[in-house]
């Protein structure tokens, strides 16, 4: 017991144990201030919580598809389901827990060119339809307010569910440019009722000349930047497909093999299998950081109207 | 050699020693001092910190402390922690990764008898954490330095039309416009003068004002653009400078820069969208590694049953 104590190795462990415990009481006393700091909320432009992030991220997709997040959130459920009976089917555990997170993943990426080219086409149809609005005033000597209503009750067919709330007379236009955005969820959509809505105010007749001059150029120009960004995310989503096409053929070739299976049915076969799918995740990953985007800036437009109100006020 | 170590290190100690008295003022003389502190009270002394006078001088130095000027990457990044706590903090994970060495040598010691590897090894897990803390924080403030140039820019188009037939001024414009964006970057630099925590206002010869210095809003976001390496605030400000210069009226000039951004972001986008195309080889020939381990490992298992 002696020689146990005073080993040189217990010293060493007890010195060790000693300086962690004070790093971590030391870690925990600087970090609480820190902590408290960067809990404290932003006014107007606090982050959205991680959830409503990801649900926000579905509801868009869903939109776009034209369908209701219910839907799209059941699609991608059977998608789970049907991997994970896959995985059954094949049977070992990796296989398994593999199948179920393609499933999760696979409906995003299959649905993708179908969803940008639906969101594009919407995009136009809204940049269309802002210029049926500037061409309105400018010949029918309309206000942007009667303009707007009149818009919400002769929408282009493809962006019918999204601009209808214009007509809806019963709340402020304020609101209702609200609604469309929230309709929407695109930053396009976005940018043109925040535009709008800061262009209230003004004149039809310098709503006119501010829109031909600034806003419709500026709006074709983000168009643009949209196309030019999908085209892109197309490119990046063509080397997906031929990395998750390979990858599949090649396993289904492998494991319809009987000693093969055997092989990867073995312990070391499963920690094997999962460091492939690691890397194929790793060159997913690094497909995504090559693909260039642009960085949207969205408004809140509950605070523009906040702030126009207190400034009137 | 060994006879040169000791004299060596009494000469280094001399020598940090008397590099602390000097920072400390120590050796200055009592009439500089008296000086210095009347200077000081007047607004005639350059209080900036010593490497950002040299910098003005020597760009070698300015470019080593834009990369590692702890309390204005901080600043940059929007942290609110102090240079001191941000230093104990990364020292402190680097001491904790070397006791996470130091352990496993431990717990190879007890069980095999030998260390796993050498104890040096565990300075250097050490000095490899302090390194990733220093090069995450110069990450995120990279990061919001984009997002707020992105906020910037973005917001030119609305400024035009808030400053259209004069409704708003320039700056109080942006204030709504900072507020309103979801992000917050914008707003968090710009909500109660957060950007003082790098900009210095010149207040020299205005004592009675010396905490609201008489400064243009367009040379202030001129100083904020070139102290958090935004440049569309120094675009801004010039631009502002320039309306006030000429006459120019807001909305044709404004108008005319935000049109000027977008071309500018569309040309950037189509030069990345070109890049891309060859980049994306890349990752497709990156797949024959994972494709060779799954053919080869149950290859290299029936074969090495047979043999």
């Amino acid at each position: 017991m002696a020689s146990l104590l005073f080993s040189p190795i217990v010293f060493f462990a007890q010195i060790v144990l000693v300086l962690l415990l004070a790093l971590v009481f030391g870690a925990v006393v600087t970090g609480r201030g820190e902590r408290r700091a960067r809990a404290a909320p932003l006014a107007p432009g606090a982050p959205p919580a991680l959830l409503t992030a990801i649900l926000e991220g579905q509801r868009a997709r869903a939109v776009t598809l034209g369908w209701s997040l219910r839907g799209w959130l059941w699609l991608r459920a059977a998608s789970a389901a049907l991997g994970l009976i896959v995985g059954v089917i094949i049977g070992t555990p990796v296989v398994i827990l593999g199948c179920a997170i393609a499933g999760v993943v696979a409906v995003p990426f299959v649905l993708g060119p179908f969803t940008d080219r639906r969101r594009l086409q919407m995009e136009r149809a809204l940049v269309d339809q802002a210029r049926a609005i500037v061409d309105l005033i400018r010949t029918s000597n309309q206000t942007l307010d009667e303009a707007l209503t009149d818009a919400g009750g002769n929408p282009l067919p493809v962006v019918r569910h999204i601009v209808e709330p214009l007509a809806d007379t019963e709340q402020s236009i304020r609101d209702r440019l609200i609604e469309v955005d929230r309709r929407a969820l695109s930053p396009i959509a976005n940018r043109i009722c925040a535009d709008l809505l800061l262009s209230l105010d003004t004149s039809p007749e310098a709503f006119v000349v501010e829109a031909s001059e600034v806003l419709i150029p500026q709006y074709e120009a983000d168009l643009t930047i949209q196309e030019r960004n999908h085209a892109i995310a197309q490119g990046s989503r063509q080397a997906g497909y031929i990395v998750a096409g390979l990858m599949t053929l090649m396993f289904v070739v492998v494991m319809h093999v009987d000693t093969f299976r055997s092989a990867y049915s073995r312990p070391l076969g499963q920690v094997i299998l999962l460091v492939i799918a690691g890397m194929v995740m790793l060159i997913f990953w690094i497909i995504g950081r090559l693909t260039p985007s642009v960085r949207w800036v969205r408004w809140n437009l509950l605070e523009i109207k906040t702030q126009l109100e207190r400034r009137y006020a | 050699m060994s006879f040169l170590i000791w004299p060596g290190v009494i000469a280094g100690a001399a020598l940090a020693v008397g590099l602390a008295l000097w920072r400390l003022g120590a050796l200055t003389p009592p009439p500089i001092a008296a000086w210095n502190r009347v200077g000081r009270n007047h607004g005639l002394i350059d209080d900036r910190p010593l490497t950002e006078r040299l910098g003005e001088r020597a760009p070698f130095v300015r470019r080593f402390d834009d990369a590692a000027n702890i309390p204005k990457l901080l600043a940059i990044a929007g942290r609110t922690e102090s240079a001191t706590a941000w230093f104990l903090r990364t020292t402190a994970l680097a001491l904790l990764a070397v006791l996470g060495g130091f352990a496993l040598d431990l717990l190879g010691l007890a069980t095999g008898g030998d260390l796993p590897f050498p104890l040096i090894y565990c300075v250097a897990f050490g000095a490899l954490t302090f390194l990733v803390g220093f090069l995450l924080l110069r990450i995120a403030a990279r990061r919001r330095q984009a997002a707020l140039e992105a906020g910037l820019s973005s917001a030119l188009t609305e400024l035009a039309i808030l400053t259209y037939n004069h409704q708003m001024s320039i700056d109080n414009a942006l204030d709504l416009l900072a507020r309103s964006q979801a992000d917050g970057h914008l707003w968090e630099l710009m909500r109660d003068e957060g950007w003082r925590r790098l900009v210095v206002v010149d207040s020299s010869r205005m004592l009675p004002f010396r905490d609201q210095a008489f400064t243009s809003v367009a040379s202030l976001y001129e100083k904020i653009g070139h102290a958090y390496g935004v440049p569309m605030f120094v675009l801004l400000g010039s631009t502002m400078r320039r309306m006030d210069d000429k006459g120019l009226s807001p909305r044709s000039v404004l108008t005319n820069l935000a049109r000027a951004v977008g071309a500018g972001n569309l040309a950037e986008m189509q030069v990345r969208s070109e890049q891309s195309k060859f980049r994306q080889a890349v990752p497709i020939g990156l797949m024959i590694v994972p494709l060779l381990l799954l053919i080869g490992y149950p290859a290299w298992v029936s074969l090495s049953r047979a043999f």
